[in-house]
């Protein structure tokens, strides 16, 4: 089955930035959680899908496209909320959604008003009337309408507040379960994408760390609190560790690998505790190369 | 293409009917006003179009409607063709009140009527086309690139005013009518103005970046 999009050694260069070579691929129905922290090139990445920028070496297929913008049939298979939501601003929501069926033969009236409905948008209002949350409601109307096979979301979330976020993520769920639709989700906030994301990749300073499964990761990182005298022990698959006297306590990325070494050494009281998305986060972005490189 | 360019003049439309009736009202003082005279009238109509077309492209750039055009499917040398056609049609709006201030002073018609008509439009096409292969050129990315852009910007403003300040000068007008109010010279800017529309093609086709 055709990829939703791939990403072959794209590269983009700004003076104090470089973003890449990411070499990425999202298969139909997975929904990729991009992370990174603020300034790492997840907005860059999206603009570069988006054809929003060009980018300075590789290529890029989305759905089977070569990503051309003289030949821009392969814009029509994407839905985006982009981090800026841009509109005719002194024309109502409805006149604005209006205006996008025109570029899309897949478009339904019927699913724009569903959505609307389902959303409580006011699409009589002038966009520049709305709040910065029915702005990204309508946006994500304008989105989905036409049933896109890709979806590409920037941030779409950050500034709305919890009731909003959690009707805009119930609305991607359903959407997910009707289609072998590929979401590509970059977000910080890590609740939103442990809800929805099957696999994740962490992006820090341009350059791709990880990318892996999310059940994988929370199967796999775990903090490990143990007793063991001395404190210069090697553990094999650790990310942090630290003691007092002989309590040891360390984050593991490689649980079955840690455990088994803490077997051999005869550590006494060992004790497991997992960890959540967002921790794992936090660890593999602050991590340095060497989590990521142990990972891969 | 259509889609787009049917949705600017929807979005502009109020803009368009008071740029037109300020228009209007200049064409009717200049045609009850016996002093007024033809020169001025082009003048005040050209100076509403400039003052029309910067509102409504400062809109357009703070909307950032680029950047929502980039995102359809569309070739971006569409919307290119899109702004060639509006500043087109809207001029053409404002020739339409000059050939109308001629059939109400057919004694102000002159040999060189028609060409000076041509000229001034290719004229005003070519310095508008301008302004817009500067703004796209402002997003090659390169030092030089900036440089020569704000460059064309001095050089486009500085012969705007210098035109402002000597066309009405007696010797610059017997001299325009000898030169520019002819087939010659207005077959000669439409191509000018023709060859600055390709460039701003190209131009927004080189962009590195449509996000403004």
């Amino acid at each position: 089955m055709t990829a939703a999009f791939s990403m072959r050694d794209l590269v983009k260069k700004y003076p104090d930035f470089q973003l890449g070579p990411l070499n990425l691929v999202l298969e139909p129905g997975t929904v990729l959680g991009y992370i990174g922290p603020n300034g790492s090139g997840k907005t860059t990445t999206m603009h570069l899908l988006m054809g929003l920028i060009k980018a300075d070496d590789g290529t890029a297929e989305i759905c089977g496209y070569a990503q051309n913008p003289d030949e821009p049939v392969w814009k029509a298979d994407i839905g985006y909320v982009g981090d800026e939501q841009v509109f005719y601003e002194y024309w109502s929501g409805e006149k604005n959604l209006e205006f996008l069926s025109q570029f899309y033969p897949t478009w339904s009236n019927p699913r724009a008003a569903g959505l609307a409905k389902r959303f409580d948008v006011p699409l009589k209002k002038p966009v520049r009337e709305l709040s910065k949350g029915n702005r990204v409601k309508l946006a994500l109307i304008g989105a989905l309408a036409h049933r896109p096979r890709l979806l590409l979301l920037d941030e779409p979330t950050s500034g709305l507040d919890p009731v909003v976020r959690s009707e805009f993520l119930d609305v991607l769920f359903e959407y997910m379960e009707s289609g072998e639709t590929a979401i590509f989700y970059s977000t910080h906030i890590l609740s939103d994408i442990s809800r929805l994301a099957d696999e994740l990749a962490f992006i820090d300073n341009g350059r791709l760390k990880l990318r892996r499964a999310k059940d994988d990761l929370t199967d796999r990182w775990c903090k490990i609190s143990f007793q063991l005298p001395g404190n210069n022990i090697r553990l094999p698959g650790i990310a942090t560790q630290r003691h007092e006297g002989r309590d040891h306590q360390v984050v593991s990325f490689d649980r079955e690998m840690t455990l088994r070494h803490l077997g051999v050494l005869g550590a006494e009281n060992v004790e497991e505790h997992r960890m959540g998305i967002e921790e794992i986060a936090v660890q593999i972005l602050k991590g340095g190369d060497n989590v990521a490189d142990s990972q891969s | 293409m259509w889609p787009i360019l049917k949705a600017e003049f929807r979005y502009t439309r109020d803009a368009l009917i008071l740029t037109y009736t300020i228009a209007v009202l200049f064409l009717i003082a200049a045609v009850l006003i016996e002093s007024w005279g033809f020169y001025n009238f082009m003048w005040n109509t050209t100076i509403t179009y400039f003052i029309f077309m910067w509102i409504v492209g400062a809109a357009g750039i703070n909307e950032k409607r680029y950047r929502l055009y980039t995102v359809l499917p569309v070739q971006p040398k569409e919307f290119a063709v899109v702004d060639t056609l509006y500043v087109l049609i809207v001029q053409l709006g404002m020739s339409v009140l000059w050939v109308l201030y001629l059939l109400f002073k057919p004694d102000e018609i002159m040999p060189g009527t028609l060409w000076l008509i041509v000229a001034n439009n290719a004229l005003i096409l070519i310095v508008i086309t301008m302004f817009g292969v500067h703004y796209h050129a402002g997003f090659f990315e390169t030092k030089r690139y900036t440089r020569l852009n704000w460059l064309l910007l001095v050089t486009v403003i500085a012969a705007i005013i210098a035109w402002s300040q000597v066309g009405n000068s007696r010797s610059i007008i017997r001299l325009m009518w000898q030169y520019y109010a002819s087939a010659p010279v207005a077959v000669a800017l439409v191509l000018v103005w023709i060859g600055a529309t390709a460039l701003s093609c190209e131009v927004f086709r080189r962009r590195k970046s449509y996000l403004a």
